[in-house]
């Protein structure tokens, strides 16, 4: 099962690769209503340049996930690749809300972790643009993971020389998120439970089973004073006329064995946050959840949503909208 | 009319045919490699070099091919790129004499997109009734997005030379050059058989296919909608339709548009196309003396939808579409005294497809 799992970090790292390749990603000026347009610019300025580099040393470290992300790679879908654009987006500007908002003084400083990061290449984008105010950024995965990873990131002289530059505050960390004991142990450790600090699962939650996803939240939530959690998953849907959930839990588990215990119970944008609301917590966390339906039609501009439809041909409107409102971005911040 | 039209489809696709990450450098390159060489021109594939002058009349050798072809191609076995090329000088000489508004008897069974769902479209067949008993007209989008575009574009171009009277097939919006190279037809195509002739044959093909049909001089059917720039039925009719699907103008429209809640005409979400009110369906449907409005196009979860006070309706064919969506699918049959009904399924089940076949469909993991 884990490696299961861990297979569907070159999924995501295709898709992303794939996203950038045909240019949807970064946003141009002007993409997201709202303040934070030139913060996503600063944020997404190397995005190409970085990945494609990781890319490239993955080919010498593993032929095996290279020629996966390379096959991956030529499916590009535009319904996936405007998918991406707004996963990606949406954490992003999920995030960037939270420390513009929440954490205004720029002598505040704050931690972010990235559970489950597997190839994810956020920790350079944000040590660039926040440098000295990220006191530690950690990515948490399966030893493999971390590992290979590791392996590309030392391969490489442009991302190696970003790994030396930010030695201080850069943590990889082997671990099992089934495994609170240690994953808490680890965290605290290496982050100080008294600043802000960022938490982001993105695809994750949806592979962990129900119990142990609300224990490692319940946890994260009752020894981090303050923060905030990002999360993007999919949703199976509320609706009895909507198979949606059930024929992409099926899908999955028939093709490739992989399973997501709770997609057909956290369903809706109503009981997704439940995991966050348990009795146990505290109370003054705000909940925040909107699907990558609602995000594309109150947050992408007229203008970009009409750049992204001209890259490709996106003719199949219908079908965008029922993947996309099977998708969630939740934020959750908490102040004890 | 005055409508900006600012999204480049056209330059789109041909500037970015497959984007390729370079080898050696960290440079996004936009480079067509495996294009090279590959003669995209209509026409190229030279299925219409030799056009008959009059309709094919069907020999008894032609018959034994057909059927044969049929048998094989309902197991979902493709033909050889040979037979491909047989099958489209043939179904060329049937369709060419086709009018733009092909006129249609009842009694016929009406469907919408299939998208290369081959198992769905013998379903299809199981609920509406074997052709050539059961007269079907449908309104495109064969090809792209299934995993079996060419068997199934394939049979249905079979059954239309087999049974010339009993079944029509329609132009869609996919069936052109540029949209089958971004969904899917003409990857498969080399998948399948290793070089881009199958798909150029086909292609070429395409551009013979009738764009509209009218049923009983009361029903109009297409695939996607009306056009600002057709007023009436026989404006269609003095279309120059065999070209490419152009990115604008009456053709394009008629393959693109979508019927909106919002009246008047709008501009269409997808770039190509138009948006048009109940207003305007209205209006047309008056002028021309029409009943109703049949057109495909849009996934719609029961597999058909009214709109504009059934001045139109929608009809989808393609049970689960892609594998993901989770649809019904429908098809209308309209009988000898015009009434409708519809008949609705689901996806069908694939016993005995071996599982390697068995792409999973995308999801963002």
């Amino acid at each position: 099962m884990e490696r299961i799992i861990q297979q569907t970090d070159s999924d995501a790292f295709a898709s992303k690769l794939c996203a950038i390749n045909y240019k949807y990603l970064p946003p141009t000026p002007c993409a997201i209503t709202g303040t934070i347009d030139d913060d996503l610019q600063s944020l997404y300025q190397n995005i190409a340049t970085l990945h494609i580099d990781y890319y490239h040393n993955l080919k010498e470290e593993n032929r095996n996930v290279y020629g996966k992300i390379n096959k991956l790679m030529r499916n590009p879908f535009p319904v996936m690749n405007y998918g991406t654009y707004l996963r990606t987006m949406a954490i992003d500007s999920s995030i960037i809300n939270y420390i513009n908002n929440e954490l205004p003084l720029k002598e505040t400083k704050f931690q972010i972790v990235n559970f489950g990061s597997g190839s994810d290449l956020r920790f350079i984008q944000y040590l660039e643009k926040f440098n000295k105010r990220i006191s530690k950024f950690i990515d948490l995965d399966f030893k493999d993971a971390i590992n290979l990873k590791k392996k590309i990131l030392s391969k490489s002289n442009l991302l190696n020389q970003l790994v030396t530059k930010y030695n201080d505050q850069f943590i990889m960390l082997e671990g099992d998120l089934k495994d609170i004991t240690t994953t808490m142990k680890q965290l605290v450790q290496n982050l100080d439970l008294t600043i802000p600090t960022i938490f982001i699962t993105e695809c994750v939650l949806c592979y962990m089973t129900q119990i142990d996803s609300q224990n490692l939240i319940t946890k994260i939530m009752n020894n981090f004073q303050k923060g905030v959690w990002v999360s993007y998953d999919p949703i199976g849907g509320s609706n009895p006329n909507d198979k949606f959930g059930i024929i992409m839990k099926r899908n999955l588990l028939e093709s490739r064995n992989l399973d997501m215990p709770t997609l057909l119970i956290y369903n809706s944008k109503s009981n997704y946050p439940d995991r966050w609301n348990l009795d146990n917590n505290n109370n003054s966390a705000s909940i925040d959840i909107r699907d990558m339906w609602d995000f594309v039609s109150q947050s992408i501009t007229d203008k970009e949503q009409k750049r992204l439809r001209s890259l490709q041909f996106l003719d199949e409107i219908e079908e965008l909208k029922i993947m996309q409102s099977h998708y969630v971005i939740l934020n959750t911040a908490w102040n004890i | 009319m005055d409508v900006d039209m600012d999204v480049p489809m056209y330059d789109a696709v041909s500037e970015q045919l497959t984007p390729t990450i370079s080898e050696d450098n960290t440079t996004v390159n936009n480079g067509s490699d495996d294009y090279q060489g590959i003669d995209f021109k209509p026409g190229s594939s030279g299925i219409a070099d030799n056009k008959s002058a009059t309709p094919l009349q069907l020999s008894s050798t032609n018959i034994n091919d057909l059927d044969k072809w049929i048998e094989q191609l309902s197991r979902c076995e493709m033909l050889s790129e040979d037979d491909v090329a047989r099958l489209c000088r043939m179904a060329v000489d049937v369709v060419q004499f086709e009018e733009n508004v092909k006129p249609i008897n009842v009694p016929v069974t009406i469907c919408g997109d299939v998208h290369g769902q081959f198992h769905d479209l013998m379903e299809l067949f199981k609920i509406g009734g074997p052709c050539p008993d059961t007269n079907y007209l449908f309104m495109g989008d064969y090809v792209d997005r299934g995993y079996y575009s060419v068997e199934t574009v394939s049979y249905l171009v079979a059954m239309k030379i087999r049974y010339q009277h009993r079944i029509t097939i329609l132009r869609g919006n996919h069936e052109s050059r540029q949209i089958t190279q971004v969904y899917g037809f003409y990857d498969e195509c080399l998948r399948k058989y290793g070089s881009a002739n199958v798909w150029k044959m086909f292609t070429d093909l395409f551009d013979y296919f009738p764009i509209t049909a009218l049923v009983d001089n009361k029903i109009f059917c297409l695939h996607g909608g009306l056009s600002p720039m057709i007023e009436t039925i026989d404006q269609v009719r003095e279309l120059n339709r065999v070209q490419e699907v152009p990115h604008e103008g009456p053709m394009c429209d008629l393959l693109w548009s979508d019927p909106d809640d919002r009246g008047g005409w709008g501009i269409s979400p997808r770039g190509a196309g138009f948006t048009f009110g109940q207003d305007i369906s209205e209006q047309f449907n008056h002028t021309n003396n029409l009943t109703l409005v049949a057109r495909a196009h849009q996934l719609v979860m029961e597999g058909y939808a009214w709109s504009h006070q059934q001045n139109v309706v929608t009809i989808f064919s393609a049970p689960n579409y892609c594998y993901r969506c989770g649809n019904q699918a429908a098809i209308m049959e309209v009988d000898e005294n015009n009434n409708r009904q519809f008949l609705q399924y689901d996806p069908s089940v694939r016993p005995g497809e071996p599982t390697v076949t068995r792409k999973t469909p995308d999801y963002f993991l």
